[in-house]
């Protein structure tokens, strides 16, 4: 059945050759291949275009196993075409069909159908009046825009087979009539030949006594002969003529019948394709149903594949019943998969059942509230093709957890190790990078950094590493400058000058250099605007506090004592907080000579000028611990 | 008999003004004994701070008596260190050792005046090193 089906859809989707979405994406490049959603496996076939036939080499075969479709030498991605995605996108953003209008055609069709099926069930024949009852059903139905003409069409083509039968009834009858005045014209004939034999006959007796008498109306017989002979001949050639006209009629009627039958059954509208196959024994009557398709097409071999006989009509009544039952059950199908939160196997049930019975009751008053669920879930899954076409991979994971939230048979460990796979791939040819920097080949580095972005193009560290990796390939001499520069400790001249220097951080030996620089510098000068501000606002203690941090600075970082700037604001506040200074320094020099009371004595002076002096309090400690610990005698 | 009565009075008297002298001798020895341990003390005047500050160790051996106002106390272990100010120079302040030798059953509590007996000594840390210069509580007296 499933063949039957992607026969509706293919045929449905006339452009679906010149689609553009590529079914998956592979690294090595094969994407390409299949870019415009065909895969051709033919290489004959390159450059050929299918030259599509109603009933020739237009029907697809499914290939169930990856969801595709071959058709015209050609692979499809059902799941995946663009315009199956338009279609059910469309589907899906319309409000179920429950206007007044649909119910009364659907009711109007669901009679049509019981009628037909009466008639087929009971052998019945359709007499003219069941016939006119059903034409103008049919033209009832054909008013409502949901029908789309086809209740018309197929009205149409029943007056129209009726109209040619109707015609060779009167060839047959003139083709009598032909009959029975060549029938009189031979007995007639028979008359004259007797005449004419009697009137030998006398003649020859006569002549033994006398001559002449008869011969005139011997003479007019045979001219009469002739003539029949002749009306004969030429009626009957009418009759051959007229026979074979009737025969070319019907043959006419019923592939246009047919045609018409057959074409809706793949613009899959079921009702009007089981219709019109039940009403056709009774329109042609000779027995005759074999469908008129050419052998050894897709279309024969679908309609074959279903009996192992030839197709008939009741093949295509058979396999559009089979159609709309299908339909019913794929939708009630995706009704209880959605109950149980199984959102993948609803949204591909019911890809299926639209692009197989769109245009049936079950499809078309689908629930909106269902739909909603199903585009949301559709959505994600095209967001996560879009993203795996991009080579997004970190937004493939996000997605694919949004959906695992959905379905729970999603099953994303596949995915998850494919787009890790390929994460660390990148991050492995960026390490590469790296160290083919740090070895100074930079072309490598750049090739590998290249492999990166082919692998990830959205690897975040991708941007800020082959940039880098650019400019040191592009300015190897800023490494000189700045090793000339470290080594000379202007620290301040690469701070100043960081954003041109910043790719040298890209060499290992020279990053830690780099930010050492620029941390230093911006230590330096961050303290010194901090102490700044403080000596401003704080004319009393102001210095005190300066001083106190710049030497903490000079402490824990005794390399900063190069710093220009930095001695030269140490001295500044050494004079703004001279007597303070001046203590701390002389309690240093005291400790140092072990005269712990005067060392005492000037730190806690110390302090009484500047309470919250580290220098001081520390100072005290450590000059306390010793005065305690002693012993006085 | 009786000038072996009055000999013998003789003799009693003699002891008496012996015994009398020698009283008063050691009495006036102890008296310059006293007197000698005393000699050192400067007179009761205010110690200076500043004076102290810089050159604390060069006051070794010397006695202060001042009075003084109680501005920190650290305690370490058994002893107590004051810091404290004196008269006239209350931005200056005197590291002053409180041992559990000192004589005193006050209360010493900051922020409050007290009479310090100290002695500027040297000491000797775990190491035998020296630790010049230190103000050594004595005595302690309410004011």
């Amino acid at each position: 059945m499933k063949k039957e089906l992607l026969t509706a859809i293919l045929l449905l989707l006339p452009g679906m050759a010149s689609a553009q979405m590529p079914s998956s994406f592979d690294a090595s490049g094969k994407s390409a291949q299949a870019a415009n959603g065909v895969e051709n496996n033919d290489p004959n076939s390159v450059g050929e275009t299918p030259n599509p036939q109603l009933f020739g080499m237009e029907l697809p075969l499914l290939d169930p196993s990856n969801d595709s479709v071959k058709y015209g030498g050609g692979k499809f991605d059902v799941g995946n075409n663009a315009l199956v995605r338009a279609r059910f996108e469309k589907y899906l953003s319309q409000n179920p069909d429950e206007r007044a209008e649909a119910k009364k055609y659907r009711k109007i069709m669901r009679e049509l159908l019981s009628l037909t099926r009466k008639y087929t069930k009971d052998r019945q024949k359709i007499g003219s009046k069941v016939l006119v009852k059903v034409g103008k059903a049919l033209y009832a139905a054909a008013e409502f825009d949901m029908d789309n003409g086809q209740c018309d069409a197929l009205g149409n083509a029943i007056i129209s087979a009726l109209e040619t039968q109707r015609g060779n009834r009167d060839l047959e009858e003139e083709n009598q009539r032909m009959d029975e005045e060549i029938e009189r014209m031979m007995k007639q004939n028979n008359i004259i030949e007797n005449r004419n034999a009697h009137t030998r006959s006398i003649k020859s007796n006569a002549g033994k006594g006398k001559t002449g008498g008869g011969s005139d109306a011997s003479e007019r017989n045979t001219v009469k002969l002739a003539d029949n002979t002749k009306k004969v001949a030429t009626n009957t050639a009418a009759q051959v003529k007229n026979d074979a006209t009737r025969a070319a009629n019907l043959l006419a009627a019923k592939t246009q019948y047919q045609a018409m039958m057959v074409h809706m059954f793949i613009q899959r509208y079921y009702d009007h394709a089981v219709i019109a196959a039940r009403l056709y024994r009774h329109i042609f009557r000779d027995g005759d149903s074999k469908l008129q398709i050419k052998e050894d097409s897709d279309a024969s071999k679908t309609f074959v594949g279903v009996t192992g006989m030839p197709p008939t009509v009741a093949t295509v009544d058979s396999l559009a019943s089979t159609a709309a039952g299908d339909v019913d059950k794929s939708m009630e199908s995706v009704r209880n998969l959605i109950a149980q939160n199984k959102m993948g196997a609803a949204t591909q049930r019911l890809i299926e059942a639209v692009a197989v019975g769109e245009f049936m009751e079950s499809v078309c008053t689908f629930p909106m509230e269902s739909r909603n669920k199903v585009a949301k879930f559709w959505s994600l899954r095209k967001r996560a093709l879009t993203a795996m076409n991009g080579r997004d991979y970190g937004g493939v994971l996000d997605i694919a957890k949004q959906m695992r939230e959905m379905d729970i048979d999603f099953d994303d460990a596949q995915l998850k190790a494919y787009c890790s796979a390929k994460m660390k791939q990148s991050n492995m040819e960026l390490a590469s990078a790296q160290q083919a920097a740090e070895k100074g080949d930079m072309d490598a580095a750049k090739q590998h950094a290249q492999n990166a972005a082919i692998v990830w193009p959205l690897n975040p560290r991708l941007d800020q590493f082959q940039g880098a990796v650019e400019e040191v390939v592009n300015k190897a001499p800023l490494r000189d400058e700045f090793r000339k520069l470290y080594e000379a400790k202007e620290y301040r001249r690469i701070a100043a000058d960081q954003a041109r220097f910043a790719p040298v951080a890209m060499d290992p030996e020279l990053k830690e250099k780099y930010m050492e620089a620029i941390r230093r510098v911006e230590t330096i000068e961050g303290t010194l605007t901090q102490v700044a501000e403080m000596s401003r606002t704080d004319r009393t203690m102001g210095p005190c506090i300066a001083y106190e941090a710049l030497r903490r600075i000079m402490r824990e970082h005794p390399e900063y004592a190069d710093d220009v700037p930095l001695d030269k604001a140490l001295r500044h506040y050494e004079t703004e907080a001279h007597d303070f200074v001046k203590l701390l320094r002389d309690a240093e020099n005291f400790e140092q000579e072990r005269e712990f009371g005067s060392a005492l004595s000037s730190y806690l002076r110390a302090r009484v000028i500047y309470p919250n002096s580290y220098m001081a309090k520390d100072g005290i400690r450590r000059v306390s611990d010793v005065i305690a610990s002693a012993t006085y005698q | 008999m009786a000038r072996r009565r009055t000999k013998k009075g003789g003799n009693s008297k003699s002891l008496l003004i012996v015994g009398g002298g020698v009283a008063v001798f050691v009495l006036a020895v102890a008296a310059l004994l006293t007197q000698g341990g005393n000699s050192d003390v400067p007179k009761q005047h205010d110690i200076d701070p500043a004076d102290y500050r810089a050159h604390g160790s060069s006051k070794n051996g010397n006695t202060y008596v001042f009075t003084a106002r109680v501005e920190d106390i650290d305690t370490i272990g058994d002893n107590r260190l004051l810091a404290v100010s004196c008269n006239g120079a209350p931005q200056e302040r005197l590291p002053i050792l409180v041992t559990p030798k000192t004589k005193t059953d006050v209360n010493i509590t900051r922020g409050d005046s007290f009479i310090f007996t100290v002695k500027c000594m040297n000491g000797r840390d775990a190491e035998k090193n020296l630790v010049r210069g230190i103000l050594v509580v004595k005595k302690v007296e309410v004011k």
